[in-house]
């Protein structure tokens, strides 16, 4: 009974292995990418993303049963970011105005530079939406914040961008 | 503005995705690195306030047991060579309406049989849409040119991602107009003047 009892635990562990590593590799890309588009900085997404996954890793047993552990993942991740810049003294929701801060991802077109230049809540709730798919109640979750605030982000997000971009046509 | 959504997605594909393996996460033993660690004034901020606590309901040890958080040792760097492996192209999803995201993953690998390894001065992941798999040929110089740096115009290159010296590579596309049906999807690797080959290819359904 209690040989069965322990290779009934050890099954399930090796359940719960394999299933944290199919979630990994399912969600090490999209994480990732959302990641670099709003820390700006690869190595930081890097290092964000990695410790998300290990703090999810630790509570899998709770995170496997939730109907969505990827929201889990994405609000770990993206909360550890915005302490670290809590942390850093800087007020991520000031708009930084200027372009070349702390950018390490190269801009290529006027739009992706005006999108890195966004502040980092707006990026991020455009990232949610945009980039991933979620609905903004979702979006919300994730970002701890309402749903109406999701969507009052990105679309001052999208105005500044079009004003930019008005600005910038008009110039030419 | 589904040019918002290209552009997103063009940033998040400038960089290869680290070809982190899970063992590695579930194997660390790990400390919050120094960024998400509170700073020591709210550390003591908390205890004085436990301490308080313990001391108005007559609690013995509230300011006790502080625990060292484990230590961060998961390998941030992708390894130089990368084990031998076929190409395997992971698709997610492969049916989906025009502007819907696709995911594509798969292993990368820089060892000949015979055990010499190739790793290029530049090198591409690069996603067509729409040419024929068997005569990819016709896209290459193209190809070459965008694995360079050169801009291309071709507007059935969907997606690229460089790639020198990761094990694996992730990159994502936007599904284009198209009316519904099945369209082809090659993946190849292009490597500058070191040439071009085709990684895989599989068939997309648009809704």
């Amino acid at each position: 009974m209690a040989v069965s009892r322990i290779m009934t635990r050890a099954m399930a562990s090796s359940d719960s292995t394999a299933e944290f590593a199919a979630f990994f590799r399912a969600q090490q890309g999209p994480l990732f990418r959302a990641l670099l588009v709003v820390t700006r900085q690869p190595e930081l997404a890097e290092d964000l993303s990695q410790e998300a996954f290990v703090r999810v890793w630790r509570h899998w047993g709770r995170v496997r049963s939730m109907a969505k552990p990827d929201g889990y993942l994405f609000r770990t991740a993206l909360h550890l970011f915005f302490d670290h810049e809590r942390a850093k003294g800087r007020r991520v929701e000031v708009d930084p105005g200027v372009h070349d801060r702390i950018a390490q991802i190269e801009a290529k077109s006027f739009l992706e530079r005006e999108l890195l230049a966004l502040p980092s809540r707006q990026r991020a709730a455009l990232v949610l939406t945009e980039l991933l798919g979620y609905k903004s109640t979702e979006a919300a979750r994730i970002l701890r914040i309402r749903a109406g605030t999701v969507r009052r982000l990105s679309s001052l997000a999208r105005r500044r961008l079009r004003d930019r971009i008005g600005e910038e046509d008009e110039g030419a | 503005m589904s040019e918002i959504r290209d552009a997103l997605i063009a940033i998040a594909n400038r960089y290869p995705v680290p070809s982190t393996e899970p063992d590695e996460i579930m194997g660390a033993e790990n400390t919050p690195p120094s960024w998400a660690r509170r700073p020591r004034h709210v550390l003591i901020a908390i205890l004085l306030c436990l301490g308080l606590f313990a001391m108005g309901f007559g609690v013995g040890n509230a300011a006790g047991g502080g625990r060292a958080g484990p230590q961060l040792n998961v390998p941030l760097r992708v390894s130089e060579q990368c084990d031998s492996a076929a190409a395997d192209v992971s698709v997610s999803p492969s049916i989906g309406p025009p502007g819907s995201l696709v995911d594509i993953s798969g292993p990368i690998y820089y060892t000949h049989a015979d055990g010499s390894v190739w790793v290029p001065a530049q090198e591409q992941i690069q996603v067509w849409w729409d040419i024929d798999p068997s005569s990819w040929t016709q896209v290459s110089g193209a190809a070459i040119a965008a694995s360079e740096g050169q801009p291309i115009t071709d507007d059935r290159l969907l997606a690229s991602v460089d790639t020198r010296g990761a094990c694996s590579f992730s990159v994502s596309f936007s599904v284009p107009e198209a009316p519904p049906g099945s369209y082809s999807v090659s993946v190849l690797r292009a490597a500058g003047t070191d040439g071009a080959a085709l990684y895989g290819a599989f068939a997309f359904e648009v809704s």
